[in-house]
């Protein structure tokens, strides 16, 4: 589904990404950590195109497409879908009307008619409670004076209402609480089947805990340090990055 | 040009003495200090280049316009429960008017031929327009002033539809209007301003407001006029004390505009709620002048514009809150933002504190920028394109003001209006 080869990326003129190789199939769960300033979201913008973040050298290809000749826009259409670390607040436009603009995007992109209002309402509300969010999030501004919890749980709302090929959740359990954790990983489960593949960007063990990777990643230095199973998890959880990023350097 | 209008005015000047003397007055002032030009730091933006070579002569009225399919069309739809005044090229079309409402309401509608001798005596108001010839002009050179009176303590609810059809090449065409809340009165007023298309329609209008102690005035005031078509204005308003005033100026654009607003809060713990959106898009050029002038004790004013310029528009908006020595205890905050979301387009905001008393709690801000590129990357990560994101950006930032909009008949309208300015079919789904 996607494969990344040598993927050198610079960020405000700085080089943060140097030869990054990853392949996720359909089915797969691949958890990525590091620590700070290892290029974890920097990967995730360079897949989702956000400006600012220039690809300097290598691919990267998404069911079967160059991923990187995609606009922003069309990337989310083809299925890529990126959980924000920091969701950003647009008051003025509501939830509802992105979810339904956004959603229908998609299926435009399919050459399926516009959702019926009545459809779309039932799947939010199948949705939203999944999420145990009120529907008084759906009349509010995008993210507006939602709590950090909140923004994350809107976040995979959106996954949710998408239902994209490959979802990218970058740093999505920063900032819950022990309950909202489990929801949020609960809706993340959700999602997964042979069809689809996540890629989850974490600091920490815990999200893992419910949401079980096929495959874990250290990134440092803008590239993989080393990949293994839920086990190597468990031991920088113990160990912390020090032991590998010092290898690398 | 005040040769032709001394010459418009003799035939005029007539009959009561003080009024023939207060106009000669006025007109003097209004000689002696000429037009307010772009060197003139409250004009700095205004679009008046070249109104000095107009000859100001009123243009002649068009034929009795109440059964024109055109102008029948061009006619907002009456307001439910509004009485509503519909006044062509400054005169009221009884037939395309109705009253019955109002009166039911207690509220009184009628023209004031003698208002310019109310207006001689109103010292204040003198003082108010003193610097501004054009609202002198626009004063002096209006044939049928309109006065308002609403003192149903029950609530009166006007509709105001001032219409131009006639051309303004050789001047604008003016109207006064003088309204009254009575005491302890309520009252809600739309003041919509329209023009013929393609006739390049020029209106000077003159708005003289009081509201009296413990009054609540709602006011909404669209400022649309065709594309080709030019507005000038002045808007005063003062206010006793505990009364409440919340005014909505909406300016979907059209190709100039000044409006000047000065609003004094002379009696204690009087409010002023003032809201305002301009959108410029072309060439337009739009600029609002607002002096909020403090005096009374414990008055609270709050400002908040919205500009947006697209094409090659400039968007102005000089917000002066000032705060008197008198003025203890005030409250007064300030929100102004524009949006510049074309290459060639200019936005101004300038927020100006004048405060002349130290028991005070003043708050202001002011920023001109482009689209937030991180609201603009989140829409398209969802899939949507970036001209659908940037029209729901544009659409969001005017939300502050526009869902202020009452009564909801008036907001459907007005934002089915503004939808189509930022023109794309994906934000028709945001009509309610």
């Amino acid at each position: 589904m996607l494969s990344i080869k040598d993927l050198h990326a610079t960020a405000g003129g700085s080089k943060v990404l140097n030869g990054l190789n990853l392949e996720v199939k359909a089915g797969e769960v691949h958890a990525i950590m590091g620590p700070n300033g290892s290029g974890k979201s920097t990967l995730s913008y360079v897949l989702a195109g956000r400006p600012g973040y220039e690809v300097t050298h290598g691919s990267v290809q998404f069911e079967g497409q160059d991923l990187l000749a995609m606009s922003p826009e069309a990337r989310a259409r083809a299925g890529l879908f990126l959980g924000f670390q920091y969701p950003v607040e647009i008051p003025g436009v509501n939830n509802a009307y992105l979810l339904k603009a956004a959603l229908n995007a998609k299926r435009k992109q399919h050459g399926e008619p516009e959702v019926d209002a009545f459809d779309f309402l039932t799947l939010v509300r199948s949705r939203m409670r999944l999420m145990q969010m009120d529907e008084a999030f759906l009349s509010r501004g995008v993210n507006e004076g939602f709590s950090g919890g909140e923004k994350k749980r809107n976040e995979i709302l959106q996954m949710l209402v998408l239902e994209p090929k490959l979802a990218l959740l970058d740093e999505t359990d920063s900032g819950l609480d022990i309950d909202a954790l489990k929801v949020v990983a609960q809706g993340i489960e959700t999602l997964r089947s042979e069809q689809r593949a996540l890629v989850l960007i974490t600091h920490y063990q815990r999200l893992l805990d419910h949401v079980a990777p096929d495959f874990v990643h250290v990134l440092g230095r803008g590239r993989i340090l080393r990949t293994g199973g839920r086990e190597l998890a468990l031991e920088l959880e113990q160990r912390g990055y020090d032991w590998l990023t010092g290898q690398a350097a | 040009m005040f040769e032709n209008i001394q010459k418009a005015l003799a035939e005029r000047v007539t009959g009561d003495a003080a009024l023939a003397a207060w106009r000669r007055a006025s007109l003097a002032s209004a000689c002696a200090q000429g037009l307010p030009g772009p060197r003139d730091e409250a004009w700095r933006y205004a679009p008046i280049r070249g109104m000095e070579r107009l000859s100001w002569v009123p243009a002649a009225p068009s034929p009795p316009a109440s059964d024109s399919t055109s102008l029948r069309e061009l006619l907002p739809p009456p307001l439910p429960g509004f009485a509503r005044m519909v006044v062509v090229n400054g005169r009221v079309d009884a037939a395309l008017s109705s009253h019955a409402p109002a009166a039911a309401s207690g509220t009184v509608v009628d023209s004031l031929q003698g208002l310019d001798a109310a207006a001689a005596a109103d010292v204040d108001a003198a003082r108010a327009l003193a610097n501004n010839s054009f609202a002198i002009l626009g004063r002096l050179l209006t044939e049928q002033p309109l006065q308002l009176v609403l003192d149903s303590t029950a609530g009166s609810r006007v509709q105001l539809v001032f219409v131009t059809t006639a051309a303004g090449r050789d001047g604008p065409s003016p109207t006064t209007l003088r309204m009254t809340v009575a005491a302890g009165c309520r009252a809600e007023i739309v003041e919509e301003h329209l023009a013929v298309k393609g006739v390049a329609a020029f209106a000077n209008h003159v708005v003289d407001t009081a509201l009296h102690s413990g009054s609540d005035l709602l006011w909404t005031r669209l400022l649309v006029s065709a594309a080709d078509a030019r507005h000038l204005e002045t808007v005063r308003l003062q206010q006793a004390l505990n009364s409440k005033a919340s005014l909505l100026q909406i300016a979907p654009g059209n190709t100039g505009l000044r409006s000047t607003v000065v609003a004094t809060l002379d009696g204690a713990a009087s409010q002023l709620q003032f809201n305002s959106v301009a959108l410029g898009d072309g060439n337009q050029h739009l600029d609002q002048h607002v002096l909020i002038d403090h005096r009374g004790v414990g008055a609270k004013s709050t400002e908040v514009f919205r500009g947006l310029a697209a094409g090659r528009a400039r968007v102005a908006f000089t917000g002066h809150n000032r705060v008197m020595p008198t003025a203890l205890n005030t409250d007064t905050r300030q929100s102004l933002r524009s949006l510049i979301a074309g290459r060639e387009a200019e936005a101004i905001a300038r927020p100006q504190l004048e405060i002349l008393t130290d028991a005070v709690q003043a708050s202001h801000g002011a920023t001109v920028g482009t689209l937030d590129p991180q609201m603009l990357f989140y829409l398209l990560s969802r899939g949507l394109e970036p001209s659908a994101a940037q029209s729901l950006l544009k659409w969001a930032f005017l939300q502050d003001v526009v869902s202020q909009l009452r009564p909801a008949e008036l907001r459907t309208r007005l934002e089915a209006l503004l939808l189509a300015r930022l023109a794309d079919p994906l934000l028709s789904d945001l009509a309610p």
